[in-house]
């Protein structure tokens, strides 16, 4: 490290990497912007990149992207090590190095990010309004200021603005002398700010902010349980992912010991949870109950299973929604809902039997030749058999009745030594209920499995495929056995699907559905159960919240958009999921130093070296 | 030592890679419970003959013969490496390649659980075999991780290991799997003098405390010259000599094959 600095302007440093990252940002925040566009009907489609063009949010977000991908460059460059020798630096060399920018770049540098937070905060602060017309009014947007909850989002601003200056240009950390005391004013004002964003529901309407959409005009900003429980759950969250880091990456088995969940403390973190799932679905609305089972539960069920193929055993499967579809068609099918008639029609729950066995005679047969494919080719079959067996739904007609829909499938029921229940839609809970005790068995028993021969085994092929069968592993069993298993809780799956719904189309079976799913389990942590249901959970709880409230004039068809988004922030930030497993995390990290095969999603079958 | 029960015999193996051969036609007898080791200059073909071995690689002609034991005998060639390893085969690799998000322990265990009978239903509703195997692998581990001399590093996470226990854990996982011959591909390959010895004795010990056949691959001639009963010499994929370590020392052909490539030997 010489002692001199160099001239060395900081734009000079950046090569195509730092592009790249910046591209990915923009894509990301030009992504939200279309979301976040125009809303269309069937009578009225919007073109979504091109009207979206004249919506403020656009902009709004393209700022934010930006901003994001200046804060990742600086991050990359003082962790390569580029500018590392800046940071390590003694103070007088740091003040050395700012004297060596120039000190035009270095106005130009905070001007323009302090201008583009500005602009984003504005944007966000609900400005839509006076721009959307297309016809600018100044009153218009004199009268935004208002509203609170403008001041939210200019806090917003300065906090993204003080971040970005603070990291970008590191000139605060120089020119301004007494950084602490600035950081406490500006810390406090941006508390302030956001106070009023939250207080924005208790004060007088005159004082809020009324959308020009009559759609979000319940906007979930205006309900102050929104922000407590928002609270509440992300620092829960906050302090469980931090502890959870900390554990895995502790080096010292001691540390490890310390830091681990007394069993008494677990069991009743079981039971709490188990009581708040039983009594807390009866307070909630018509609306909620059949969402836990509908969307929350099945999605959960689906997840698990596909944890199994994707997270345990590193497997991609792009088709995996094939499964799903066989166990709802078979349920159809012994309900003599489809043209072509059963021998004999059964209730649902005996149909589970038949739904498992034949979803996962499917996924070994699909699995026993292409198993031997990795990575990318195994995606592709997947999605190939995904494709045949939607096209089977579709088209076959006289088996399946095709795209008009099959008959009305039965609903469950009981009918057992004097016990007769049957379940109604006019009772969600009651699904509900049921949901939980498939469920909660079937996470136990795949936990079970994942700590035993079989877990070890899949953790064994996934790390290291080769080094797994000079040991003696058969990595094609183990593989076709992950995808039987994920087969057949999706079969489950359909069957509940099946029964709940009542009538079946083919286009519930398309490929967004099998990529929705893999999401849940990318979002929530691959490999970790708990993270893959905290993921379905989240990610199936917030369409339906959306759409409650309509927010934002949320439609159905946004949800890939926001879903996207959110992936490409997630893979930003946190790569290894919400609540990764122990061993994906640290798998994530060798990979990132460079050691191992693991990747993202499955080993690399690496040559053997000479 | 017996004489004449052979564990190994590769006759006439050649292996090629598309125009590159690997292997030119190489016979190699393995007595049982012998320590063989085989030595050339980088790039002679050794860690390929060990893949051959271990069913890694399908050479193109030539047989092996694996005999588990005496009067029992099968044909590695055209079987999967898991089939090979399960026969009694276990081996280590020239890069450590361990699992390295799994604590050592986790490591042995799964090397000793390869052999078990569990299946998933088994795993699943913990079935009293389940239990039973597991409490069985679990001692069985323990054991092993004491034998190389591990027991203060079982929770640890494999890659945080320093190398020279890495390359013990390794060689603990292979012998988790109850194996009748180990194969070693450089043991001993960046460390330090002291853990060199402490790896001699241990590879000592193995061949003679659990009556392990070892074929072993070593760059370092003086460990391989104190372990080894009798030497293999490879170049170019061929054997140029064999016989005990007095003799190859003495053996012109060796001699030149090492001068003449002397910057390249490790």
């Amino acid at each position: 490290m010489s002692d001199q600095p160099s001239k060395m302007k900081w734009f000079r440093s950046l090569d195509g990497e730092d592009f790249r990252r910046m591209a990915t940002a923009l894509c990301g925040g030009l992504l939200l912007a279309v979301m976040t566009g125009p809303e269309g009907s069937i009578t009225q489609p919007t073109y979504a990149v091109r009207e979206s063009l004249f919506t403020a949010h656009v902009y709004g977000y393209i700022v934010f992207g930006l901003v994001i991908g200046l804060l990742l460059t600086y991050r990359a460059k003082v962790k390569n090590g580029s500018w590392r020798q800046i940071r390590s630096a003694p103070r007088r060399t740091l003040v050395d190095h700012a004297a060596s920018i120039a000190a035009s770049t270095r106005l130009v540098a905070l001007g323009v990010t302090a201008l583009l937070s500005l602009f984003a905060g504005l944007l966000f602060a609900d400005f839509s309004g006076p721009v959307a017309a297309n016809k600018f009014s100044w009153h218009a947007f004199a009268h935004q200021f208002v509203f609170t909850r403008t001041y939210g989002y200019l806090a917003l601003a300065i906090a993204l603005w003080f971040t970005a200056a603070n990291q970008i240009t590191l000139l605060t950390r120089v020119r301004i002398r007494s950084l602490s005391r600035i950081t406490i004013v500006v810390g406090v004002l941006i508390a302030i700010l956001f106070f009023s964003l939250a207080a924005d529901p208790f004060l007088p309407p005159r004082f809020t902010v009324r959308s020009l959409n009559p759609a979000s005009q319940s906007s979930v900003f205006h309900h102050w349980t929104t922000y407590l429980w928002l609270g509440v759950g992300l620092l829960a969250i906050y302090s469980y992912l931090r502890k959870r880091d900390r554990v895995a990456n502790a080096k010292s088995p001691r540390r490890l010991e310390r830091m681990a969940i007394s069993p008494s403390m677990r069991m009743v973190g079981y039971l709490g949870a188990g009581f708040i799932a039983i009594e807390a679905p009866k307070f909630l609305s018509l609306y909620w109950q059949i969402s836990l089972y509908q969307q929350i539960g099945v999605y959960c069920l689906l997840a698990v299973g596909l944890n199994i193929v994707v997270g345990f055993a590193g497997l991609l499967d792009l088709g995996y929604v094939a499964f799903y579809a066989l166990g709802a068609y078979v349920t159809a099918y012994f309900s003599g809902a489809l043209p072509l008639q059963p021998p004999f029609h059964l209730n649902p729950f005996l149909v589970i039997p038949f739904a498992i066995v034949i979803a996962m005679l499917s996924g070994v047969l699909l699995g026993l030749p292409t198993l031997r494919l990795r990575g990318d080719y195994l995606a592709i079959v997947t999605l190939g058999f995904g494709e045949i067996i939607y096209v089977l739904a579709n088209d076959w007609v006289q088996v399946t009745g095709g795209s008009p829909g099959t008959g009305s499938v039965n609903g469950f029921d009981v009918n057992l030594l004097g016990v007769h229940y049957g379940w109604s839609a006019a009772n969600p809970l009651s699904y509900y209920y049921l949901m939980i005790a498939v469920l909660i068995p079937v996470i136990v028993l795949f936990d079970l499995l994942n700590n035993s021969k079989v877990g070890r085994s899949w953790a064994a092929i996934r790390e290291d495929e080769v080094a797994a069968q000079s040991l003696g592993i058969n990595a094609l069993k183990y593989k076709v056995m992950a995808f039987a298993m994920g087969a057949s809780t999706a079969g489950v799956a359909g069957v509940f699907t099946a029964v709940k719904v009542g009538v079946l189309f083919p286009n519930t079976f398309v490929l967004q559905l099998s990529i929705t799913i893999l999401v849940l389990v990318i979002f929530g942590g691959m490999g970790s159960i708990l993270g893959v249901l905290v993921g379905a959970v989240f990610l199936q709880w917030l369409p339906a919240y959306l759409t409650f409230h309509s927010y934002f004039g949320y439609q159905q068809s946004d949800l890939y958009l926001y879903i996207g988004a959110l992936l490409v922030v997630m893979m930003i930030f946190r790569p290894q999921g919400l609540v990764p497993s122990r061993r994906r995390q640290r798998e994530f990290a060798d990979a990132e130093s460079g050691q191992g095969s693991a990747d993202a999603l499955g080993p690399i079958t690496q040559e053997m070296p000479q | 030592m017996t004489g004449d029960d052979l564990i190994f015999e590769v006759e006439g193996v050649t292996l090629r890679f598309g125009g590159v051969t690997s292997l030119n036609n190489v016979s190699i007898v393995h007595h049982r419970g012998e320590i063989l080791s085989v030595i050339g200059p980088n790039g002679a073909g050794k860690t390929s003959l060990f893949n051959c071995l271990s069913g890694v690689y399908q050479p193109q002609e030539g047989t092996i013969t694996f005999s588990p034991a005496a009067g029992k005998s099968m044909s590695v060639i055209g079987r999967p490496p898991h089939r090979v390893s399960q026969a009694g085969v276990a081996r280590t690799f020239q890069t450590s390649r361990m699992f390295g998000a799994l604590t050592t322990f986790e490591n042995v265990k799964i090397g000793v659980e390869a052999r078990q009978k569990t299946g998933p239903i088994g795993a699943m509703l913990r079935l009293p075999r389940t239990r039973h195997e597991e409490k069985f692998s679990d001692e069985r581990s323990h054991e092993l991780l004491e034998f190389v001399n591990l027991t203060h590093r079982t929770n640890t996470l494999a890659d945080s290991l320093p190398y020279g226990d890495r390359r013990r854990l390794e060689i603990a996982r292979a012998l988790g799997t109850n194996p009748k011959i180990l194969l070693l591909d450089e043991p001993a390959a960046g460390t330090n003098p002291s853990e060199k010895l402490a790896l001699a004795e241990l590879i000592a010990r193995i061949n003679r405390e659990m009556d392990i056949s070892i074929l072993l691959i070593e760059h370092d001639m003086k460990l391989v010259m104190s372990l080894a009963q009798r030497l293999v010499v490879l170049n170019f994929g061929g054997v140029i000599a064999e016989g005990t370590p007095k003799e190859i020392q003495e053996n012109p052909k060796v001699i030149e094959a090492y001068l003449g490539a002397s910057e390249e030997v490790g």
